[in-house]
């Protein structure tokens, strides 16, 4: 019973963190890919982020 | 049922038997933490919160705003810190199990309400449900496991808390794809699904957390884990000596600590905040790359939460905080050096590996409060300093967007505009190690007379 209740806990959280994981590798594939040339660094052209506040971290 | 059998959600109900494992604990304050960790996706809903009444397109003179939308998220965050330092003596003297059903109770209960609001575009209901009522749920559901994981595993607390608060970071990863999965089952060609989904995830969160609640357990007084032999209470490798949450946060390693989590915090949002874009200005790169590289800086946030605390175990806590800020400043100091050198492999990893440590510092923490304080009431004692981030997560983004709005009205260019925010991470970060180096053991005088 401690067994059976073993597994079904861990599967339980692990089964929606690895879709979550699945996902975010996915997501994270275009960065792996190839097609995305390193261009020369924009110089001179403001990060268009700067007049919005960042997004705040995770604890 | 007896009048002597205590109640389902008493501390003594959650008192385990002989047989019980303890690695049952870790997936039961995983289910929780990795539910309340949502809030990290809530950004999916924005735009579609701001198209409620327009439909296909936002309705400037009626519809809400993105950012009216954005203090919904803000409050959240404020009502987590505030909840955490004053319920943290309630969580510890309640035990898990209580707290964590209050945790799912104002969790999903602020989802439903929330949902109602967005039916009746009410706003001020979805700042009262998701917000209010939704933050002090995180608040608790953040802490309430926290001293029961310490307590099952007093021979590896760092990896026992890491597991937990991982669950919180895998929590953002599961939210937001979950968040639009929903919305585009539910949407229709007027409506785009928000309060199906909120009513959705209200009771897919309240059934894995009730299921954690169900699960977990408190060790007996006595017990210890097989073959274990406690280190000596105040030595360097076994807890502190009891301290009292109302002692602790008056004593100067209470705040130092306080300054380390707030300098991690502030610090790590110089990249994770702007890491889509920064990836796009440096390197040129396209939307989506953009969009791959903060995919995989959360990856790592994630993963950092584990390794790093657990290494906490081996190492001790002051090695791997200074770690973290020493090697963290030269990392964000070499930051422009990839792009000066055109590397985008370079930058990735050192960003990612910069983020692993950001994800550790939150990870750590508790173990450090408990070397520092004892178990007692380390539950509560984190409570309190989590306003550190509460505070660093409002104030820092701010901060960043002031220096980098007024480096470029100042008429710098755009790499160097970002020079000037990873200059001051890295100072930041030397700030949290000066504060790490002075921790010192607390003075005997705030230890409690009577030791639990």
């Amino acid at each position: 019973m401690q067994r059976l209740l073993f597994i079904i806990a861990w599967i339980l959280v692990i089964t929606p963190l690895s879709w979550g994981v699945a996902r975010s590798i996915q997501r994270s594939m275009p960065l792996f890919t190839a097609g995305t040339p390193i261009q020369a660094p924009q110089v001179g052209v403001g990060p268009t982020n700067l007049t919005h506040p960042t997004t705040p971290s995770r604890p | 049922m007896s009048n002597d059998s205590p109640h389902f959600l008493s501390r003594e109900a959650t008192v385990a038997g002989p047989e019980f494992s303890r690695w049952l604990v870790p997936p039961a304050a995983i289910a929780v933490h990795m539910c309340i960790g949502e809030v990290y996706g809530f950004s999916v809903f924005n735009e579609p919160l701001s198209r409620l009444l327009g439909g296909a397109a936002h309705d400037p003179t009626r519809d809400w705003t993105i950012p009216q939308i954005g203090w919904i998220y803000s409050i959240a965050l404020v009502l987590l810190g505030l909840s955490a330092a004053v319920f943290g003596k309630w969580v510890e003297r309640s035990g898990p199990r209580k707290v964590m059903v209050a945790s799912a109770t104002c969790f999903c209960s602020g989802l439903v309400l929330s949902g109602i609001g967005v039916q009746q575009h009410w706003l001020w209901l979805v700042y009262l449900g998701y917000g209010v009522i939704g933050g002090i749920g995180l608040g608790l559901g953040y802490i309430a496991p926290v001293s029961t994981l310490m307590k099952w595993f007093p021979d590896r607390p760092g990896m026992a808390t890491g597991m937990a608060i991982m669950g919180f970071g895998g929590g953002a990863l599961i939210g937001a794809p979950l968040g639009v999965t929903l919305m585009s089952f539910f949407k229709t060609a007027t409506n785009p699904g928000v309060a199906s989904t909120f009513f959705t995830m209200a009771g897919l969160y309240a059934a894995w957390m009730l299921f954690g609640a169900w699960l977990v357990r408190v060790p007996a007084a006595d017990w210890k884990p097989a073959g274990w032999k406690p280190a000596a209470t105040g030595s360097k490798a076994g807890p502190g000596q009891a301290v009292s949450v109302d002692t602790a946060w008056k004593t100067p390693q209470f705040w130092l600590l306080w300054i380390v989590l707030c300098m991690n915090v502030s610090a790590g949002i110089g990249i994770l905040g702007q890491a889509s874009l920064m990836c796009q200005d440096l390197f040129g790169v396209s939307a989506a790359v953009g969009g791959g590289f903060a995919g995989l800086l959360s990856l790592f946030n994630m993963g950092g939460r584990f390794f790093w605390s657990s290494v906490s175990d081996l190492t001790g806590r002051k090695t791997v905080y200074a770690i973290y800020f020493l090697l963290g400043a030269l990392l964000y100091v070499s930051v422009p050096w990839t792009q000066k050198i055109g590397s985008k492999s370079l930058f990735v990893a050192v960003t990612a590996l910069i983020i692993s440590m950001y994800g550790g510092g939150f990870a750590t923490i508790p173990a450090y409060l408990r070397d520092l304080f004892g178990t007692h009431q380390v539950g509560a004692i984190h409570g309190r300093l989590i306003t550190a981030w509460s505070l660093a997560a409002i104030v820092g983004p701010q901060l960043i967007n002031y220096i980098s709005t007024a480096k470029k009205k100042a008429g710098v260019p755009a790499a160097e505009a970002y020079n000037s925010t990873l200059y001051l991470m890295s100072g930041l970060l030397l700030i949290g190690l000066i504060a790490n180096l002075l921790v010192r053991p607390v003075d005997a005088r705030h230890h409690l007379k009577t030791q639990p």
